[in-house]
């Protein structure tokens, strides 16, 4: 009874295909599921003679509707998203830290500072506005402090959703895998795993998300996943990722059988790579030149003026250095700023005179070491330098002295008196002077006995070409009541005592290398005072000579003149000092800078003669700015930008004065000329642009995102619009379908019946 | 093409979300009233935006540094312009100073009027402004004039320094806010140093330094009398000595030649005689005479012992004198050197410096010198005040000489003082444009920041509007697919 089998199997597809129609139904809102069709085909007929007759219905396949492109195509777009959304919120988080635009930001701060630097500048001599001051620049620090921090824990952020992404790819890769075990199991069966698809395709995609994963069918079902051209998931087996942070702020992804570097193309992670390795980094790169370059640009200015409070009595460096490092050469050492070959100027200040001496270090930091420097500093007189325990350079003066390191004007340059002197001087020719050993001289003083001077070659590295100096110091040691000096490359020497009375005499000479036999000297009542004044307009710089060019008084004797040398010696300019000067007037010597001369004799015979320098740049070595010595910041960068503790403990320290005057604010002035000054390491931006361009920059990152994430989004929608449309369930639609079944049901049904019927007739026959 | 259920549900959910979005954004810049709330939200303006915001922070204080500049300034303009009166006054009171018929207390009288000018000038030039003493230069905290009585005369010392104050107006434009007390009420071109002249003294060739009155002092140091061969410089010949006070009270300087004694016993016996000093008037002297102060014509004095004078010495006695001279009023003094022509003579208190020919000299005294064009305005009040009330002791024609001089010493110093008043005024208006520049400036910018961070309300309120319109359209919608028909409510 062929009849009854047919009745049944369509009772069975029928049956089926209604379960089919259930299940879609009822996975209508499950996300990923792929709706299946029961398709029904006509059973192999029976062969009766020549007649095929059909032998009924069956399920021949339940069909997972289902566009693998288009499941390609999606999680290529996810894995963009992915990267877009992970990096977005991070962003917006990054913008945020900046505060801009607003009266809290960096960019007031830097402002406040500006005009506090502005405010101290109005009135230079005093104390007031100088806590303002401190207070601006603690306020700068901290805001600087506070963001790099911030942009710091963005990148820390980062790094750890490296690490969280990992794992989550880690666990998507082992689900991937298990799924290829039971499709390989079920395969065995021979029945077609679609929900192991649809789970597989739904882990493809989260994968994608965090990822770019490459998915390769493979003929047993299975799928292989690669990343980066390496095979993650082979079958049922996956291999695990790990991270791996280099130390330099950075974060690679590795695989953990081989550590083996993967370079991330897409998806989430790849958004918190780029954010801990470029974004993060670039950006916390520009806040630090800015902060960088404002702390060197203050420092540069601020480390050679000197305070209201006047000179330095003592001065720690801000700069630390490690016992290891305090011999080997600065540029060898991790200092904040480097420190470049040049020359540092000290000056050394008596506090009851003001008289300044004027010291010049030769800094060469391929070969001087930091306490090389220090024992440069210490050799100096009146000053004392030391490392203290943490390896701090700390330099002070003895009482009644203090030191700075300004580029101001020895404005008492003839220190010794010795021009228009009113001592008795004796003055010999250039050096050096070719004496022999056992050299003899014998000298007089205001008339005393004759003392004998031997030189001896032990004094003298050649005894030859014996320099002033050094046979100033032989003469030092051995006649008193007179002084020797080396100056302008002539010996001088001078009576102790002043007035007519003191003389010099040199009563017998072996050799008239230095003075001849006979040559002498009587002190007279006019002295002429030396004093300088002003600051160089044209920023003038060198070592300079003022030689008297005749013997007279100034201010009286006609045509009587002053030269002022170069240090070659080369006649720059001459001045009437005689009949045509007023004593006490100003005589320009260079624009800025005035000489006066008070009335006295001056003589060109005793050589009368005396040196002062003009000092420009007085560090043009930035050993200062390096050891932040007198600095107003310390730190290198964003992160530890903050005010020189000892200006925050007294105010008073904060320094602005370039000439040494305390009511000059020249240095106040530079200061507040670098809001608007072009600052070269920032590719000739100021400060407030630079700024800017970082928050700017970040606002445009932040933007660009942004609209790349909606556009995505947008994408990905109408992908996923387009994948339901293919593989969603239409309720209404799998309804019609449940109706179909039915009635085919239904129809079977009565099919059956009339077969009994035609049956039981057969019987009732029997 | 495929329309499922979820797809509907989830396009509206999608587009809800966009609407609240859209909505929540135009609100946020509505109830803020700022369209620029964070650097993402228009990239390309947050550049000219933080410039503007800049900008006004730095032009607040340019307008902070030039209304302290004009109101120091204005100040200081004000304190000039009672110092020009002080002086005009003064010019007045020369004037009538001068007028030969006054007796010496009505002058006495005008001097005390001068005394309060000077008292009231110094007052005015140790003013304060805002911040500080405004003629001190670059020293604000201590008054920059005093007042000193030195050994010879009143002087007003400046304390100050030469440095200016200066403040930051922008765009490195600094205005300098003073300028040095010294040159303000100081001196004008110098001229001839003159001389009153009591002891001989002269200007020497040289340029002298010193400044306004000073007073020449030649003290007398020791007299030595004929061959100077007894003890204390006496005579040997005559028997002439010089008596006690010699040394100390003595007028006469000079080397010899200039002085002689005409001595005449007219006891025969060295009791009794006559002498007179450079053909002065013959003086009685009596052996019991140690120490008889003897005059010449001129006032010069010497004081003679004739104990033991030669019996019948009749015949001239040569004198010659020593001395120290000094410009501070003997704080430190340096011997005359009768031969110089040129001898340097410095005031160690003010430094100034002067040549003396002291060839001329006969006689101890204090000389008073003027230096005409190094009068400050201070020092002028000063030799107004003091010529006034002679206290140089001087006769009429010379103290009204000095009165008459001190007129034109006191234009001059009115001169400087008008011509710092123009500069002052030119700088209160720099600072005054630069303010009022500075306020256009500021609108500007205001204006600019403003169109570059606020909300244009009247197109935010139509896109609140528009958005709230999405909205309910939206809510709208999704009420409509929640009651689509479907063959549920058939089956």
């Amino acid at each position: 009874m062929l009849g009854f089998s047919i009745g049944l199997r369509t009772l069975h597809a029928a049956q089926s295909s209604m379960d089919l129609v259930g299940q879609n139904v009822a996975n209508a809102s499950t996300p990923g599921y792929s709706r299946r069709l029961s398709l029904l085909q006509s059973t192999e007929p029976l062969m009766l003679g020549r007649f095929g007759v059909g032998t009924g219905v069956r399920v021949a396949d339940l069909r997972r509707v289902h566009d693998s492109l288009l499941e390609t195509r999606l999680r290529e777009q996810t894995h963009v998203f992915g990267r877009l959304d992970a990096t977005g919120s991070l962003l917006r988080q990054l913008e945020g830290f900046f505060q801009e635009p607003s009266d809290n930001g960096l960019a007031a701060r830097l402002d406040d500072l500006w005009n506090s630097f502005s405010d101290v500048s109005r009135s230079a001599g005093d104390a007031s506005f100088r806590d303002g001051l401190v207070q601006s620049a603690l306020t700068l620090g901290a805001g600087f402090r506070q963001v790099a921090a911030q942009v710091q824990s963005i990148g820390d952020e980062a790094r750890q959703g490296v690490g969280a992404a990992v794992n989550v790819v880690n666990g998507l890769l082992s689900e991937v895998a298990a799924v290829n075990r039971r499709v390989i199991d079920s395969r065995t069966f021979g029945s077609t795993p679609g929900d192991l698809l649809d789970a597989r395709d739904r882990l493809l995609k989260e994968l994608a998300d965090w990822a770019d994963p490459q998915v390769l069918d493979r003929p047993d079902g299975t799928v292989d996943v690669l990343v980066d051209g390496l095979l993650l998931v082979s079958g049922d087996r996956a291999r695990e990722l790990t991270t791996r942070q280099p130390g330099d702020g950075t974060v690679q992804v590795l695989l953990r059988d081989n550590l083996q570097e993967l370079e991330i193309g897409s998806g989430r992670l790849k958004g918190y790579l780029d954010l801990a390795r470029v974004t993060v980094p670039n950006r916390q790169g520009e806040l630090d030149a800015i902060a960088r370059n404002l702390i060197y640009e203050v420092n540069k200015r601020h480390s050679t003026a000197v305070s209201a409070a006047g000179p330095y009595s003592q001065l720690s460096a801000a700069v630390t250095v490690t016992a290891a490092d305090v011999n080997q050469p600065l540029s060898q050492i991790d200092l904040p700023f480097p420190a470049v070959g040049g020359r540092l100027t000290v000056n050394v200040v008596e506090t009851a005179t003001g008289s300044v001496t004027q010291h010049f270090l030769a800094v060469d930091p391929q070969t001087m070491s930091l306490s090389d420097l220090t024992d440069a500093l210490d050799a100096l007189p009146h000053v004392a330098a030391s490392l203290d325990s943490v390896g701090r350079l700390r330099i002070s003066a003895d009482g009644g002295f203090g030191f700075d390191f300004s580029g101001r004007l020895d404005v008492d340059p003839d220190d010794g008196g010795s021009f228009g002197s009113d001592q008795a001087t004796l003055t010999t020719a250039t050096g050096p002077f070719a004496l022999t050993n056992g050299d003899t001289l014998s000298l007089a003083v205001d008339g005393g006995v004759p003392v004998t001077v031997t030189f001896s070659s032990a004094d003298f590295v050649d005894i030859t070409q014996a320099t002033a100096a050094e046979v100033a110091a032989v003469l030092n040691a051995q006649i008193a009541g007179v002084g020797a000096a080396a100056i302008d490359g002539r010996l001088v020497l001078q009576s102790d005592a002043a007035g007519p009375t003191s003389s010099l005499s040199v009563t017998a000479a072996s050799s008239s290398a230095l003075f001849a036999a006979g040559s002498g000297d009587v002190g007279n009542d006019q002295a002429v005072t030396v004093a300088l004044s002003g600051t160089p307009s044209d920023g003038a710089t060198g070592h300079f000579t003022v030689r008297a060019l005749g013997d007279g008084v100034v201010g009286l004797t006609p045509g009587l003149e002053v030269a002022l040398l170069d240090d070659q010696g080369t006649q720059l300019a001459t001045f009437d000092v005689g009949a045509g000067y007023v004593p006490g007037d100003p005589i320009e010597l260079f624009p800025g800078v005035t000489l006066s001369l008070t009335a006295g004799s001056v003589e060109a015979s005793a050589g009368d003669v005396f040196e002062f320098d003009l000092v420009g740049e007085s560090d043009t070595s930035d050993v200062l700015v390096a050891l932040q010595l007198g600095a107003f910041f310390t730190g290198s960068g964003a992160a530890d930008l903050d005010v020189n503790s000892e200006i925050v403990n007294d105010p008073r320290r904060v320094a602005g004065s370039r000439n040494g005057e305390p009511g000059d604010a020249g240095v106040f002035f530079d200061i507040v000329g670098l809001r608007d000054a072009a600052v070269e390491a920032l590719s000739g931006r100021t400060f407030a642009e630079g700024y800017g361009d970082v928050v700017a920059g970040i606002g445009l990152e932040v933007r660009s995102n942004q609209s790349a994430t909606d556009a995505q989004q947008q994408l990905l929608s109408s992908l996923e619009a387009r994948r339901e449309e293919i593989s969603g369930v239409n309720t209404d639609e799998e309804l019609l379908r449940l109706l179909e079944y039915q009635h085919l049901y239904q129809a079977a049904g009565r099919y059956l019946q009339a077969v009994q019927t035609m049956s039981d007739t057969l019987f009732q026959l029997l | 093409m495929r329309i499922t259920q979820s797809l509907l549900y989830r396009h509206q959910a999608d587009a809800l979300t966009a609407a609240y979005l859209r909505m929540f954004d135009v609100q946020a810049q509505l109830s803020s009233g700022r369209r620029l709330l964070k650097p993402s939200d228009d990239p390309s303006s947050i550049r000219p935006a933080l410039d503007a915001r800049a900008g006004r922070r730095q032009l607040e204080q340019v307008k902070k540094n030039a209304e302290l500049a004009s109101s120091e300034l204005g100040t200081a303009e004000g304190i000039l312009r009672n110092a020009s009166d002080i002086v005009s006054r003064a010019q007045e009171i020369a004037v009538s100073g001068a007028n030969g018929t006054l007796n010496q207390s009505d002058r006495n009288g005008l001097a005390i009027e001068v005394d309060g000018l000077l008292k009231q000038l110094v007052s005015l030039a140790n003013s304060r402004g805002l911040s500080g003493h405004l003629f001190g230069g670059g020293l604000r905290n201590s008054a920059p004039f005093e007042e000193v009585e030195t050994a010879d005369g009143t002087v007003v010392v400046y304390r100050g320094d030469g440095a200016t104050s200066s403040v930051d107006l922008g765009d490195s434009l600094e205005l300098e806010l003073n300028i040095p007390g010294s040159s303000i009420f100081g001196i004008g071109a110098r001229g001839t140093t003159t001389y009153s002249s009591i002891t001989g003294a002269a200007a020497g060739a040289g340029n002298d330094s010193a400044r306004g009155t000073d007073r020449l002092t030649l003290a007398h140091l020791a007299t030595t009398l004929g061959d100077g061969a007894l003890a204390g410089g006496g005579d040997s010949v005559s028997g002439l000595a010089l008596g006690a006070s010699s040394a100390a009270d003595d007028t006469l300087l000079g080397p010899a030649g200039v002085w002689s004694l005409a001595l005449v016993d007219t006891s025969g016996s060295g009791a009794a005689g006559t002498v007179s000093l450079n053909g002065g008037p013959p003086i009685s002297w009596t052996a019991a005479d140690r120490d008889l102060a003897v005059t010449a014509a001129d006032g010069t004095i010497v004081h003679l012992d004739f104990a033991a004078i030669a019996a019948g010495f009749n015949g001239n006695v040569a004198a010659e004198a020593t001395g120290t001279v000094s410009l501070d009023g003997g704080l430190t003094r340096s011997a005359i050197d009768f031969t110089a022509a040129n001898q340097l003579v410095v005031d160690s208190e003010t430094g100034g410096s002067i040549f003396v020919d002291m060839r001329g000299v006969e006689r101890a005294g204090a000389d008073v010198l003027r230096f005409a064009g190094a009068y400050d305005l201070f020092s002028s009040l000063i030799e107004l005040r003091d010529s006034l009330n002679n206290v140089d002791d001087e006769p009429l024609d010379i103290q009204l000489d000095r009165i008459r001089g001190t007129i034109s010493e006191l234009g001059r110093g009115e001169d400087t003082l008008l011509a710092t008043l123009s500069s002052f005024g030119a700088r209160l208006r720099l600072a005054d444009t630069t303010r009022s520049r500075a306020d256009e400036l500021d609108l500007l910018l205001a204006q600019n920041q403003s169109s570059l961070e606020d909300v244009d309300f009247a197109q935010a309120t139509i896109e609140l509007n528009q958005a709230d319109l999405v909205l309910q359209a939206g809510v709208a919608i999704s009420g409509r697919i929640a009651n689509l028909p479907s063959l549920t409510q058939i089956l």
